[in-house]
């Protein structure tokens, strides 16, 4: 294959992955999560190796690569976990759901470069995504903090595997499946169903059909997206629910990371009942279970005035 | 679908028609052709030499109906993409606009088309593949009686210059109006092959149109 075609369906894949909301969506959550990793790291750092002139608490148990990387790149564990997928997934979904992969299939180059050109511009995805957490690098020895560059590295290669093998596994799953979507099919049925109504209405009343269907789309579109930000908030608080009733280690990087991601969505129910606890550390921590159940009702209440709007933009 | 025995000719700069009911296995046949489906047996001859099915895609181009490819992207950009992979075709984007009658929405996303502007975005991209035999899966389908005119004196402009074109289309009377020789299938299997005066003289009715050899035949 010529190299200036390889280049053209490169360019191809890069525009595709720009168009892919599961992309945006990516960088929408990642660039908050990292900030708000590094600054609470940052901050319980600085408190453990005596910052400000106060006691050390651990001063040499703790490296930068335990206080400050594993913390702030533990965001990109759920960015591997739960958003990567979804945008690798649509890499194939989309151009399998259009038709787009019969044309592709025909171009010229072999079923092995295109599958490069595809993995290439995820990888690129990927290190686009990674930029929060270059950033929070920067930062870090901006204040004059120390970074063991192999270490660094090893750690950003690490996450760069986790990420290839969770890709390759979406990948592989939507280029098997029939019909692989980006949501659960229930809920592709619904959104299909309540499109239809839209459409069915606005046809027999002959008013911009088409306008109306796209605009309930739309408004079906942004409760996907609201569906998946709250099952990925349950998802966190169930994690941390569980973690406290294991009585997991909370020095572990992990444990830190569901912690201070899940903090700020806590906060307002810390406390609100008391937590039962064993000798050996295990709790049942009721504040998250009320949480949980807030949430939910936050997320029905959303849904249900994004309902309201779609009717009522499709009435005439 | 499953065909069987299903074995045809068609010569070089011909338009070939392969008419059938819905579910004659017209579409099956088109990518098995491709090689974008897996058949169990079967040969396909180009220019004498039998092509591997990964090989096909050097000879013929196959464009399947109702697609949306790349939805995202601008007309100009994906025919634009298209030009770029295929410079050996002399063909430019620009030629086609005008019978296409894509000026107007080249800034449209493929989403944003109309069925039949999208059918006709499509027909551009057949027509900029240099393959010497290109597979069109209902090329009218979506389209007016004038764009339907339009597009079959296109059709018949490429065959003229060398294109050899397969065309699978379940409106007898278009058929019948743009196609050189006509392959009748039916239940998977060729009922018949020829010209329109030779599927008369088979089905023996003296006049009449392809509707009626077709019923007489099928």
């Amino acid at each position: 294959m010529h190299s200036r075609n390889f280049l053209g369906l490169l360019g191809k894949e890069w525009r595709e992955l720009q168009a892919s909301r599961s992309f945006w969506l990516l960088l929408l959550i990642i660039g908050p999560l990292v900030g708000h990793s590094f600054i609470t790291a940052v901050g319980l750092y600085s408190e453990m190796s005596g910052g400000g002139g106060g006691p050390a608490a651990l001063p040499q148990g703790l490296t930068p690569l335990d206080g400050i990387l594993v913390p702030t790149f533990g965001a990109y564990d759920l960015a591997a976990t739960f958003l990567f997928p979804f945008v690798a997934i649509r890499m194939i979904s989309a151009e399998k759901e259009s038709g787009g992969l019969k044309l592709l299939l025909q171009l010229p180059g072999t079923l092995g470069t295109k599958i490069t050109a595809k993995g290439l511009i995820l990888i690129a995805g990927w290190t686009v995504s990674m930029l929060p957490g270059l950033l929070a690098i920067v930062l870090w020895k901006s204040y004059g903090g120390h970074l063991y560059a192999p270490e660094t590295l090893n750690l950003l290669l690490g996450h760069l595997l986790r990420v290839t093998l969770s890709a390759g596994i979406a990948v592989a799953a939507a280029a098997i499946a029939e019909s692989a979507a980006s949501t659960p099919a229930p809920e592709s049925e619904r959104i299909d169903q309540l499109a239809g109504q839209f459409r069915a209405k606005a046809v027999d009343e002959v008013v911009e059909t088409e306008r109306e269907v796209g605009r309930a789309r739309g408004v079906a579109r942004v409760s996907q997206v609201i569906d998946y930000i709250f099952f990925v908030l349950y998802a966190l608080l169930g994690l941390r629910f569980l973690l406290a009733l294991l009585a997991a280690n909370s020095s572990a990087g992990f444990v830190q990371f569901i912690v201070t991601v899940t903090n700020p969505f806590y906060e307002p129910f810390r406390g609100i009942v008391a937590s039962p606890r064993t000798d050996g550390g295990h709790t049942l921590m009721m504040p998250l279970v009320i949480a949980i159940i807030v949430y939910v009702l936050l997320h029905l209440g959303i849904n249900g005035l994004l309902r309201i709007i779609a009717h009522r933009k499709t009435a005439v | 679908m499953v065909l069987e025995d299903v074995s045809f000719s068609v010569r070089e700069g011909e338009i070939l028609g392969l008419i059938g009911p819905n579910g004659a296995g017209k579409t099956t046949l088109f990518e098995c052709l491709a090689g974008l489906m897996t058949d169990n047996g079967g040969t396909l001859k180009f220019r004498g030499k039998e092509l591997a099915p990964l090989r096909r895609k050097d000879a013929l181009f196959y464009l399947p109906d109702s697609i949306s490819p790349w939805e995202e992207q601008s007309v100009r950009w994906v025919l634009g993409f298209f030009a770029r992979l295929y410079p050996t075709n002399n063909l430019k984007v620009n030629e086609l606009l005008e019978p296409l009658r894509l000026n107007s929405v080249m800034k449209s996303s493929i989403k944003s088309l109309s069925k039949g502007e999208r059918k006709r975005v499509l027909l551009a991209l057949g027509l900029l593949t240099p393959h010497p035999l290109l597979m069109l899966d209902e090329p009218f389908d979506g389209l007016d009686l004038r764009q339907t005119r339009d597009v079959m004196g296109l059709l018949r402009e490429h065959a003229g210059r060398g294109k050899t074109l397969l065309l699978s289309i379940h409106q007898l009377i278009d058929a019948g109006r743009v196609c050189d020789r006509l392959v009748l299938l039916s239940a998977g299997r060729v009922v018949a092959e020829g010209s329109i005066a030779e599927l008369r003289s088979r089905a023996n009715i003296p006049e009449g149109g392809v509707e009626e050899v077709f019923l007489a035949l099928t």
